[in-house]
């Protein structure tokens, strides 16, 4: 059984504004200009070394270059110049991918901006172990000279200089520069809401602050490095498949060179033009252009939700997830509880418990007082003379004193000793009810409120129960049912006792519950879980969740939460929102389905490019291959154009696709593969036979072909 | 003179062969390539350790 | 038209007796790679090869091991062909030219069994037995070792790069399943009318007056070995097609039917091996599905032969036997470089163009349906794992095989074992129709000429050996070119095969969910074969284009 507590969380919902309107996914022509000039920077070999697959196009457009100013014909420009123009979408791609974070990061600099600090003046010893640091004296330095261990004075109006936790005080902090929500939040010393984010702005009162950080490695510093892309790292598939889209190109430059000989051989001499046009359109030009994009867009993803990734390999991870862990609080149930029911022992009626109850709960502003409130009626004026007696930990009960009459509600226990201390029998009928409501309700995943009263200096009596219920959210079982359906298993875990916890398991529909969870269990069920080769994921705020964050392999730390807490994890998201983890693993995966998508098309675009260029080349020494035409294309020059103008037109057009992520739904395996070898596989084969005959109609009146 | 040639051919190929062997073992286990638990940019290196640490 | 029947019979009867036999093979198989028990005639020869049967290999023992034991077996069959004619049972033949010697070698101990001579007309029956039939077996093991070191890699958890031990694997392999087997086949064979005796040549006074020398021989017992480890060095010149290797239409479907046993069958293992047999059976099931359509678009381009003569003779007969028919040369042509044999019961070089054209595409596959015994599966594997990497990126997880994770340094692997064969088959061909001495060997011109030299590089690097004919391939520069294509297209896999099972061992095994995608339903049989098409597809086209293709069109 627990009290309810006093202290809320603030909860936000997942749809709190988004840090900077990087609005639309729409990718808009003001964009791609912004972009050109970073795309062009790109252009130099060194930067395409990562990309193999754009460096042979590069390569081959510098040949082709060479090749057309010894030996000027049309074609030998047209081809140079969508060669360079295949390599410059492929840059673009990349660039404007890295554009969005950059709007983000604009105005996450102005955090940055220098601040003066008010040092604590005093040795390292006193800074960690004096209790009262207000009364130290301060000096002004300026915000970046701060290192990990000083500690500053921040008044309400001024800047936080650093990060840090609060080591004295509670005030109420601005956030909104770096959450997006604009409400401020409280921040106090000990606790799970003791850390700050430097820039934030100090609305009221005055807090003592440690600083953890040392310049250029701060919160701010890590988020706007990330949203840039500036420290991007490959992640472990992207390596992969970098790989195997390199060994496509090997196998592919080994052909077109070989041809050239069987060519020779067969009397059907290829210029090295042609060949290096085939080349081009054969190698996985598509994916290899927007490998990168994906990757910087994923991350974006992810950071317009409010969550930051401290690396792709995190977001990468996310999509592997076999396990979740979720607290019940704020994930699966609303973060309070509501009153459902009131339960009158013998002798007392309804009516008399329910005036009880509202009346105790009038002054009452926890979430569970007010829907106590709702649940009997609406609030009425509190009665004259009345005085509220707040919650507090020793007594573990809450109430209201009128003159004459005293009601208190509380924990069954506390209730209990109360109304025995003011003289009441211990072995009344009504303590037997009351046990009974008790254990009823307790079963039922609830948790009773004893509701009592003293009229005059009589002895107290007990009234009732009231019946807070955990309210299971709203769509959650739906959600974990997709979950079931991708293969992941949901745990509940909960400090709860094992048969609250079971009863609430079964209405939310979670696989299975980790009950009365201390932080050593969530962390050896998440050493169990990855021995048997699963991976792990949870979220959490606090201290002592932080060494479950660093073992689970996707962490996702609240933003309120402790600064430990934010270092173990290797996510944060910005709103707070346990819920979240369920996106992060639908972007995790939409990001490797997209590039498994695009490799596909890219892969199957080759068969059309066959047709369109095979005959093109050796139908003057051999007619007979002319039926290997299907698509009728006007003329040999005009066929091997249009595949490569096709094959880089089809990188622009791909783009958006790229930086939203292809459309996903969860669903099995099977489902998802059906449905994207369909749509990118059957696609991916159609698509360039209509693209390139519709180009050579227009390409074939380019004169001089 | 022609037998000797040949026998160097295949001598040589195989050595290359052993050669490959030994490459890709070292490939194969680079710790280089394992993350490096001390890069700040990458959260998960200690993740990962720990889950070999938890998994040993 | 009549042929319709017999034709859909002799794959009816083909299947059944595969359908019975493959099972209990698998079984075989799998338990001689798993068990830890030795029969007494092994342990005997532990003992003399002084190794140490239960010592669990790190992959890179057990590659050095093939490594080590494939120089021994090429340098003594070197040997044996440049001092044949000091050798007892020579038949007077005298020592094979350097070039040729070292080709034979490197041909039979990579399995591929390409011959640049006439069986009967240069070598002697030791080299014959000892040599050729000896490797026949121990190529045919050290591939299936191989296979088997793979499977086991994809089965263990954390096992630290040990994949089993190669000798424990080879001897099992031909202790257990090659000899018996080949022993039974050599028996049912000479009862069906093969040679099988030590005697010299026979002369005989032909029906001209002339005379003619009758080379009899080991036949049978080669003849067993030869198809059932998908050898296909036939004791004759020509092979399958001499009427005292393959005398009747009963033979060459017993033939074809010991060709396809153990490649299907190391399948089935698979399935035991890693303990799900639904996986062994999807495996096989895309091989299945690749042959058949193979066969079936030979037997069509046969039977309906392009041209006046074959409309009225009813198929292209030109290079068949009439005793096995078209039908019974077509499947065997299917089979046999569907399988990395190589024996042929007719002439490839006389098959339709578009005939042709499926036998070398049917090679360039990668000799994966089904394949050589051992190689067909581990390649199969390894597309398997293409596809599964392609595959399970689009269901949005790190793609895993068999609960094996594909990352960075498997798909490096893996791209370097796909990349071999082409690279080989490619250069290889590019040089053979650019050097002089390359173009000497020609018989044709055009695009049959490309499609000759095409076939024997693309029939070596797949060690395959079938020969196309028409390419006189007995010169310094063929045997030796052809020889390095079969060194590395056999080795250079191997390797990484087994440096891909060691990396899987030493891998957990992760548990399969809702989200992985299953490699065992029809979809996924579907992409492999899809996978393995399209692969091969787009690498080869151009030169199919000017080879088969433009010929059949004209």
């Amino acid at each position: 059984m627990s009290t309810p507590t006093s202290t809320t969380t603030p909860t936000t919902t997942g749809t709190t504004g988004t840090t900077t309107g990087t609005g639309s996914s729409v990718l808009t022509v003001a964009q791609l200009a912004a972009a050109l000039p970073g795309a062009l920077r790109k252009l130099d070999p060194r930067e395409l070394l990562a990309t193999p697959v754009m460096l042979v196009v590069e390569i081959g457009a510098v040949a082709t270059t060479v090749m057309s100013v010894l030996d000027p014909s049309t074609l030998g420009w047209l081809v140079t110049l969508w060669l360079w123009l295949t390599v410059v979408f492929g840059t673009l791609a990349e660039s404007v991918a890295e554009g969005r974070g950059k709007a983000q990061a604009a105005s996450l600099r102005e955090l940055q901006t220098e601040t003066p600090a008010r040092r604590v003046r005093g040795s390292a010893d006193q800074l960690t172990y004096t209790g009262n640091l207000t009364d130290l004296p301060t000096d002004e330095v300026p915000s970046t000279s701060l290192h990990a261990g000083d500690v500053v004075v921040v008044e309400a109006g001024e800047r936080i200089p650093g990060d840090g936790d609060v080591v004295a005080g509670v005030a109420s902090v601005d956030e909104s520069a770096v959450t997006g929500e604009s409400a401020p939040v409280i921040r106090e010393s000990g606790g799970d809401r003791s850390a700050v984010t430097g820039g934030t702005v100090v609305l009221s009162d005055r807090i003592v602050v440690r600083v953890t950080s040392e310049p250029g490695q701060s919160f701010v510093d890590r988020m706007i490095a990330l949203v840039e892309g500036s420290e991007r790292q490959r992640t472990p598939n992207e390596i992969a498949l970098n790989v195997l889209l390199s060994s496509l190109t090997v196998v592919f430059v080994v052909v077109c060179g070989s041809l050239y000989f069987l060519a020779d051989y067969s009397g059907a001499h290829q210029s090295p033009l042609v060949l290096t046009a085939l080349l081009v359109c054969l190698i996985p030009t598509t994916i290899g252009a927007l490998l990168s994009a994906i990757g910087i867009a994923g991350m974006d993803r992810l950071v317009r939700r409010n969550v930051l990734a401290m690396s792709g390999r995190a977001v990468e991870a996310a999509g592997d997830v076999d396990v979740l862990l979720l607290d019940k609080t704020g994930t699966i149930t609303y973060g309070n509880r509501q009153a459902a029911e009131l339960l009158a022992v013998p002798g007392v009626t309804s009516a008399e418990l329910a005036e009880a109850a509202l009346l105790s709960s009038l002054a009452d502003e926890t979430p569970e007082g007010r829907s106590i409130v709702t649940l009997v009626g609406g609030a009425v004026a509190t009665p004259p003379g009345a005085t509220f007696v707040a919650f507090s930990a020793s007594t573990r009960m809450s109430g209201l004193d009128l003159p004459g009459r005293t009601l208190r509600k509380g924990a069954g226990s506390a209730v209990a000793q109360w109304v025995h201390s003011t003289g009441s029998p211990a072995a009344h009928a009504s303590v037997a009810a009351i046990e009974a409501h008790v254990q009823h309700v307790s079963e039922s995943g609830g948790t009773p409120l004893v509701v009592a009263e003293q009229v005059g200096s009589d002895p107290a009596r007990l009234l009732g129960v009231i019946h807070l219920k955990d309210v299971v959210k709203d769509g959650i079982r739906e959600r974990f049912e997709e979950l079931r359906a991708m293969g992941i298993r949901t745990v509940m875990i909960t400090g709860d006792n094992a048969v609250t916890a079971a009863a609430i398991a079964q209405e939310a529909g979670v696989d299975d519950v980790l009950a009365e969870a201390t932080p050593e269990d969530k962390l050896a069920l998440i050493r169990r879980e990855q021995q048997g080769g699963r991976m792990v994921a949870m979220c959490g705020d606090g201290t002592n969740d932080a060494p479950a964050l660093a073992q689970a392999d996707v962490g996702v730390a609240m933003n309120t939460g402790t600064t430990a807490a934010k270092e173990a994890g290797n996510m944060v998201d910005l709103d707070s929102d346990p819920t979240k983890l369920l996106d992060v693993v639908e972007i995790g995966k939409q990001l490797l389905i997209t590039r498994g998508a695009l490799t596909t098309f890219s892969v199957a675009n080759d068969v059309a490019k066959y047709f369109a260029i095979l005959p093109a080349m050796f139908v003057v020494a051999f007619p007979d291959l002319d039926v290997l035409n299907v698509m009728r294309l006007s003329s040999p020059e005009s066929a091997i154009v249009s595949a490569v103008v096709f094959n880089a037109l089809v990188i622009v057009a791909l783009i958006p696709l790229a930086l939203r992520g292809v459309a996903y739904r969860p669903a099995s395996a099977s489902a998802l593969l059906q449905r994207n070898l369909l749509v990118y596989g059957v696609g991916g084969l159609i698509a360039p036979f209509l693209g390139i005959k519709l180009l050579d109609l227009v390409i074939s009146h380019i004169p001089g072909l | 003179m022609n037998d000797v040639l040949y026998l160097l051919l295949t001598l040589v190929a195989f050595a290359l062969l052993a050669v490959l062997v030994g490459a890709l073992d070292r490939y194969l286990d680079d710790p280089a390539d394992r993350v490096d638990p001390t890069d700040p940019a990458d959260q998960t290196a200690q993740t990962e350790l720990a889950t070999q640490g938890g998994a040993a | 038209m009549s042929e319709i029947v017999p034709t859909l019979l002799q794959v009816a009867v083909l299947v059944a007796a595969l359908g019975l036999t493959v099972p209990l093979l698998g079984r075989l198989l799998a338990h001689a790679y798993t068990s830890p028990r030795h029969l007494a005639v092994e342990r005997v020869t532990y003992r003399a090869l002084r190794v140490d049967p239960d010592a669990d290999q790190h992959w890179r023992t057990y590659a050095m091991s093939v490594l080590g034991f494939s120089l021994v077996g090429v340098l003594a069959l070197f040997a044996f062909g440049r001092l044949q004619e000091h050798l007892p049972l020579s038949l007077g033949f005298a020592a094979l030219p350097t070039d040729g010697a070292w080709n034979t070698a490197v041909s039979f101990v990579t399995n591929t069994n390409w011959q640049w001579y006439s069986g009967e007309a240069a070598l002697g029956h030791l080299m014959q037995m000892s040599g050729l039939t000896v490797q026949n077996f121990l190529s045919a093991g050290v591939g299936m070792a191989v296979a088997a070191a793979f499977a086991r890699g994809l089965a263990r958890r954390g096992g630290a790069g040990r994949v089993g031990n190669f000798w424990a694997d080879l001897v099992r392999t031909v202790l257990r399943v090659l000899l018996p087997i080949a022993l039974v086949a050599a028996v049912l064979l000479v009862v069906m009318g093969v040679v099988q005796n030590l005697a010299g040549p026979h002369l005989v006074d032909t029906l001209t007056g002339g005379n003619q020398a009758i080379t009899g021989g080991p036949v049978a017992s080669q003849e067993a070995i030869k198809e059932l480890g998908t050898n296909g060095g036939g004791f004759y010149n020509a092979n399958s097609a001499h009427p005292f290797e393959n005398p009747t239409p009963m033979s060459n479907l017993f033939e074809i039917f010991l060709i396809l046993l153990v490649p299907f069958a190391m399948a089935w293992s698979f399935g035991l091996i890693v303990g799900d047999r639904r996986q062994g059976v999807a495996v096989l099931t895309v091989m299945g599905l690749l042959l058949a359509v193979s066969v079936a678009l030979i037997t069509w381009a046969e039977m309906a032969g392009p041209g006046t003569a074959p409309q009225l003779a009813q198929g292209a007969l030109e290079g068949k036997e009439q005793r096995f028919g078209t039908a019974g040369s077509a499947l065997f042509a299917a089979v046999t470089t569907g399988t990395s044999t190589g024996a042929v019961n007719t002439m490839h070089d006389s098959l339709t163009a578009p005939g042709g054209g499926v036998a070398l595409f049917n090679m360039m596959l990668g000799e994966i349906a089904p394949g050589g015994v051992g190689s067909g599966l581990y390649g199969m594997l390894m597309l398997a794992v293409v596809t599964v990497f392609l595959c399970g990126l689009m269901v949005g997880r790190t793609p895993e095989y068999l609960g094996k994770k594909i990352g960075q340094r498997e798909i490096v692997l893996v791209a370097a074992y796909v990349l071999t064969t082409p690279v080989l088959v490619l250069v290889g061909s590019a040089v053979a129709l650019t050097a002089s001495d390359g173009l000497a060997g020609l018989q044709e011109s055009g695009p049959h000429g490309l499609t000759e030299a095409v076939y024997a590089v693309t029939s070596a690097s797949n060690n395959n050996g079938s020969a196309f004919g028409g390419l006189t391939s007995g010169t310094p520069f063929w045997n030796t070119l052809l020889g390095s294509c079969m060194l590395l297209g056999r080795f250079l896999p191997m390797v990484v095969v087994l440096a891909l099972a060691g990396r899987f061992a030493t891998q957990p095994r992760l548990p399969a969910g809702a989200g992985t995608l299953p490699t065992h339903r029809p979809l996924f049989v579907v992409l492999l074969s899809g996978v393995a098409l399209v692969v091969v597809g787009l690498t080869y086209v151009p030169v199919l284009a000017l080879g088969p293709i433009v010929e059949s069109l004209s």
